[in-house]
């Protein structure tokens, strides 16, 4: 194959435009969009770790890749059995709203 | 012959005893005859309408356990058309004594049907709690009204009530009936009041009062000073509340039925 062009070269413009992409990142911006789009709380400040261009829909983009610190936690008993969490308020006023209900239609 | 209207709630701080003496003194403004009964040892009733414990001779305690005639309980209270049966700590023994006796559940209703002809509106305020006297309380009702504070663990304790309600119901007064349930301490700029209320109509429906107790510094501070609101300032947004109150219970008592739409 006949080279047309400095491999090295190539590649250094195209990390040098990842590498721009990435301080050109608002990361706040996007630490809230992964929030909301996995539904988690992150603890800590996000971290870009890789970046590619690639075709998406006929365009090219950046895919972006992040690190991010999760504190997750399960419930267990002294039996070792898994506890499930807790409804949301929200969740228990609606039970205890049809609970009531019954009651009250048959007084 | 007089309607006996029962306070009740099992959570305390609701707002029970807030309800009992403004609902009171709403009936007695408009001229009824009005009896407070003072159920709960706290005595908090009793000096919400202005009566002083100390200077007390004869409280519901006495009639209960059989020593001195229900009438001559009655004392005047801070308004006129405005009667109240006071209690105060030694009341908590009246259960130990009482416990013991046949009929004991039913032992305040015996005793009101001799006076009840007197009054247009007799008003029981209960403690916070399932206890031998709430029982005899709900068993001499005609209606309850529950106070449910716009909080979610009153309404858990709501459930509670509602239960005990059926079964004192089916065992010991089949007539008893739901006046309704009536949100208390309602703070418009709060989630959580607007999340109740939605829910308790959504689920409860005609069985909610369509009058709200909201929050309200003057309340609460008048019942500090042993005085129904309506006394100390009739054009609060408080004392309007519970004036309203009384037109509803009124209302809803006209057409007996009072059967949850569904
Ligand atoms: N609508 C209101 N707005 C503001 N404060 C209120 C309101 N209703 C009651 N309060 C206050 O809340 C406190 C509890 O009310 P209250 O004594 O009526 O409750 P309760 O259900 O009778 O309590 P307990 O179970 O101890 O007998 C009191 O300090 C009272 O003044
Ligand atoms: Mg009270």
């Amino acid at each position: 194959m006949t080279k047309v062009a400095n491999t090295q070269a190539i590649e250094k413009a195209t990390n040098d435009l990842i590498e721009n992409v990435k301080k050109a990142l608002n990361l706040k911006e996007i630490k809230q969009i992964l929030e909301d789009q996995h539904n988690l709380e992150i603890s800590d400040d996000i971290e870009v770790n890789n970046g590619e261009v690639i075709i998406h829909n006929n365009q090219i983009v950046y895919k972006m890749e992040f690190e991010v610190l999760l504190s997750l936690s399960v419930l267990l008993d002294g039996q070792g059995d898994y506890i499930p969490p807790e409804d949301t308020p929200e969740e228990s006023i609606e039970q205890l709203g049809s609970q009531a209900e019954d009651i009250v239609r048959h007084m | 012959m007089g309607h006996i209207i029962c306070i009740a709630s099992l959570k305390g701080g609701v707002g029970k005893t807030t309800t009992a003496v403004n609902l009171s003194a709403a009936f007695a403004s408009g001229q009824n005859r009005t009896l407070l009964i003072d159920c709960d040892p706290q005595g908090s009733a009793s000096m919400g309408v202005g009566i002083s414990k100390k200077k007390l001779t004869r409280t519901l305690y006495d009639a209960l356990v059989g020593t001195t005639p229900i009438e001559d309980t009655v004392h005047d209270a801070c308004a006129e058309f405005l009667e109240v049966i006071p209690a105060r700590g030694e009341f908590f023994r009246a259960e130990l004594e009482l416990i013991s006796k046949p009929g004991k559940e039913r032992m305040l209703r015996n005793l009101l049907s001799n006076i009840r002809n007197r009054y247009d509106y007799l008003i029981l305020d209960t403690p916070p709690s399932l206890s031998l006297i709430s029982i005899n309380a709900m068993t001499a009702a005609d209606t309850l009204v529950i106070p449910l504070q716009c909080e979610y663990l009153a309404y858990e304790s709501l459930i509670q009530l509602l239960r005990f309600i059926r079964l004192v119901k089916k065992n010991l007064n089949p007539n008893l009936k739901l006046a309704g349930v009536l949100l208390t301490m309602y703070d418009m700029g709060e989630k959580v009041s607007h999340q109740i209320a939605d829910n308790a109509r959504r689920h409860l429906k005609n069985a909610v009062f369509k009058t709200i107790i909201p929050r309200s510094v003057q309340l609460r501070e008048a019942s500090g000073l042993g005085k129904p609101l309506m006394l100390i300032d009739p054009d609060s947004v408080g004392a309007r509340s519970y004036l309203e109150l009384a037109r509803e219970i009124v209302e809803r008592g006209k057409n007996k039925s009072l059967k949850l739409e569904t």
